[in-house]
């Protein structure tokens, strides 16, 4: 059977029962009032609203009866007599004379002439709802405040930060994409910029072209290390500038941010400081060329001297045909050992003025103190001094310029050899040790049982032109330390622990590759 | 290689291996004070072959201990000693002990102040070495010039003063009234004697002195200390 059908069947009757099991069983509060505003009908719903046990205590009530303002009443019978309609809430009365808020929708009841034979409402108990609105306009209101503080805090953090930015030493830039989104007052300071002038803009713009690739690198890898770069100032000019960044993330977003270090004035006090330190090292030298110049004209003014009057003699006595063969030997032997004298003088000071970069090779130690050995096998010989020698194992080579190396070792041992004369025999004995220190360096000692080292001597021992012997030059030492220092060695001299003579030691770094 | 002569010694026997160029004329020495070995060694050898004798000092105490020469001699003298004597206060030593030797200073380390110095000191030359061995010969040549003149200098002082210690009292008495210009007629008067003995007094006098007439008598007198 079809719907129409069904609609069509139903009686009048039905459908009043209907109706008004509709108008029961609604939860809302309904309530239908005559013309004189007198309830004639409530529904459970309402009763249970507004308190009442049952109906006959609601029925034949004026509606005044159940709003706490009675003023309120008449407000809402104009509007429904005027509109036919009113929708509102009102502060209801219960039966105990609690009050709640009723929201309700009243309307005209009009009969099938159309004429209004009543009023009819719907209520609902929104006190509740109410009590809930005011709770979550509280909690609003907190929320609010909550929010306000938190804006407040972060107000002032915001601002705290900036100050930090602002009074940092350091320009600081923060960037995103590459582009320069924020920065401190010195940031712009360092470039020449008013920091205005500098935001939105490519961070390249302020990087020097020939960094730009270097800079954009450790942007993009999010370097976290110190390095340098050139950055670009307002006026075209570049400057070297010291970075740190760091890549974060703000909200979702990776950010770069940088502190940056101009540079300039502690790159020109770094030079500056280098200039002064080439000029003090030239000054230096210059003065140690004055003190040699002194020692020049002493010490090559004598063998140059004593050559001329050899000469001028054998030239007197040939003349006068009286030199012979003997006397003329003489002669041209002292002359050459005069030549020689100077020659030594020579180069050692020429290698002492400009010390530059001989060539060097991988010496074995022990062979080339051998070497020196053997050569001066025949002097100790003839002083009568006894060689006394120790080779340590497993030496590792040594760079080193073999002819100045040599030359040291020559000074170190004859020195010994020199402290040695005129001591009685048993003291007359030179000790020669070579060993590996740890694997990085070796050491020669070559201890004598001489005179020892006077606490004068041990003061000027490598000063230049120091010597106690009557024919020294007083080089020796200053020129073989100068080699050794080249070679990233040193040497020392100290007198023996047993009170008799001296041990002189060269300790050079090993090289071995 | 030469032995280097490490003490003083003098000539005799070099001169006689190699010979002369002629030998110079007279008694004198040319000392040499030098710490430098080869530096003795090549002058004596310099020295020699232009015919001077020599004698070679390496020590200041060496020097001093063997004494004045006693022939005419001028001393080459290095400024430079060894440990830290100088040449200067060596001269200054040979004027205290009175020692009038005409000096040359060879040295190879000088400087203004040093050389004035020691020509202030009296040193008679100052010489730089290197020196051209020509202008060393010239020098000596010149200083034992010098000292031979004093030599001979000193030889009539000493003659001199012997001669008028040989004056008696009242020679010397009328020698001294004589050069403070009196007549012999005054002196008589003054010392109560007779003209003529004044006159014998004051030929024996002048005889004794050598002098040839009063000029010379009163330069003796003065040489001899007479008239102090």
């Amino acid at each position: 059977m079809k719907r129409k059908d069904q609609r069509a069947v139903m009686s009048p009757e039905a459908m009043r029962q209907l109706k008004n099991y509709a108008f029961d069983a609604s939860i809302t509060a309904n309530s239908i009032a005559n013309l004189d505003g007198v309830i004639i009908e409530a529904n459970d719903a309402f009763l249970r609203i507004w308190g009442y046990a049952n109906k006959h205590e609601v029925v034949g009530k004026p509606i005044p009866h159940f709003l706490d303002d009675v003023t309120e009443v008449a407000a809402i019978m104009t509007t429904l007599k005027s509109t036919g309609y009113w929708e509102g809430e009102y502060t209801a009365k219960r039966k105990d004379g609690s009050t709640f808020t009723a929201n309700g929708l009243a309307t005209v009841v009009r009969d099938e002439n159309d004429q209004v034979i009543g009023y009819q409402s719907t209520v609902l108990d929104i006190t509740e709802h109410k009590q809930a609105e005011q709770t979550l306009r509280e909690w609003n209101q907190t929320l609010e405040r909550r929010v306000a503080k938190r804006t407040h805090e972060l107000q002032q953090s915001e601002d705290r930060f900036r100050q930090l930015a602002d009074a940092a030493f350091e320009g600081i830039a923060i960037s995103e994409n590459g582009i320069l989104i924020d920065g401190n007052p010195q940031l712009g300071q360092i470039h020449g910029y008013e920091l205005g002038e500098m935001i939105g803009r490519p961070a390249g713009d302020f990087i020097a072209p020939e960094s730009r690739k270097l800079v954009t690198a450790h942007m993009r890898d999010g370097t976290a290390k110190t390095y340098e770069f050139f950055g670009l100032r307002k006026d075209g000019s570049i400057f070297p500038v010291e970075a740190r960044g760091r890549t974060e993330t703000w909200l979702g977003k990776a950010r770069r941010i940088s502190a940056l270090r101009d540079l300039s004035d502690i790159k020109q006090a770094a030079a500056s400081i280098q200039a002064q330190q080439v000029k003090l090292e030239q000054a230096h030298r210059l003065a140690l060329a004055g003190e040699i110049s002194a020692g020049i004209v002493h010490q090559i003014s004598q063998p140059l001297c004593s050559m001329g009057a050899n000469v001028r003699a054998a030239l007197v006595s040939l003349n006068a045909g009286k030199l012979k063969n003997l006397g003329t030997l003489e002669i041209l032997t002292d002359i050459e050992a005069d030549i020689e004298r100077m020659r030594d003088t020579m180069t050692q000071l020429r290698t002492l003025a400009h010390p530059d970069q001989p060539t060097r090779t991988r010496i074995i130690f022990n062979d080339m103190v051998q070497d020196v050995l053997r050569l001066l096998e025949q002097d100790a010989g003839n002083r009568q001094i006894v060689l006394a020698v120790e080779f340590g194992d497993n030496l590792p080579p040594v760079l080193a310029n073999a002819v100045q190396l040599n030359h040291a070792i020559l000074n170190l041992v004859s020195n010994a050899f020199d402290a040695c004369a005129g001591c009685p025999p048993e003291r007359r004995t030179v000790k020669i040790m070579t060993r590996a220190v740890a694997g990085k360096s070796v050491e020669l000692r070559v201890c004598d049982r001489g005179t020892g080292i006077s606490p004068e001597a041990m003061a000027g021992l490598f000063t230049p032109f120091f010597t106690t012997k009557p024919d020294g030059l007083g080089i020796g030492l200053r020129f073989s330390r100068t080699i050794v220092a080249a070679h990233g060695g040193r040497i020392e001299g100290l007198n023996n622990d047993d009170g008799i003579g001296a041990t002189f030691r060269i300790i050079l770094p090993a090289n071995p590759l | 290689m030469n032995p280097r002569p490490t003490s003083d010694r003098t000539s005799s026997h070099r001169t006689a291996a190699d010979g002369q160029a002629g030998k110079v004329e007279g008694n004198h020495t040319v000392l040499v004070l030098d710490d430098d070995a080869s530096i003795l060694s090549s002058l004596e050898r310099l020295l020699t072959a232009h015919g001077y004798s020599v004698r070679l000092h390496a020590e200041p105490d060496h020097f001093f201990r063997a004494g004045l020469p006693q022939v005419p001699a001028c001393l080459l003298l290095d400024n430079q000693l060894g440990n830290g004597r100088t040449g200067v206060e060596v001269h200054a030593e040979m004027q205290r002990r009175g020692w009038d030797i005409p000096t040359v200073f060879v040295t190879a380390h000088w400087d203004v102040q040093t050389v004035v110095r020691a020509m202030r000191a009296g040193a008679d030359d100052f010489l730089a070495k290197p020196f051209d061995p020509t202008a060393l010969m010239a020098a000596v040549a010149q200083a034992l010039q010098r000292a031979r003149t004093n030599h001979r200098n000193g030889l009539q002082i000493a003659e001199s003063r012997a001669k008028a210690a040989s004056l008696t009292p009242r020679e010397r008495e009328i020698v001294r009234l004589i050069v403070s210009g009196l007549l012999n007629k005054e002196i008589a008067d003054q010392l109560e004697l007779a003209v003529v003995t004044v006159k014998v007094h004051r030929g024996r006098a002048m005889h004794k002195l050598g002098a040839g007439n009063p000029a010379e008598l009163a330069r003796l007198a003065a040489l001899t200390g007479i008239t102090c």
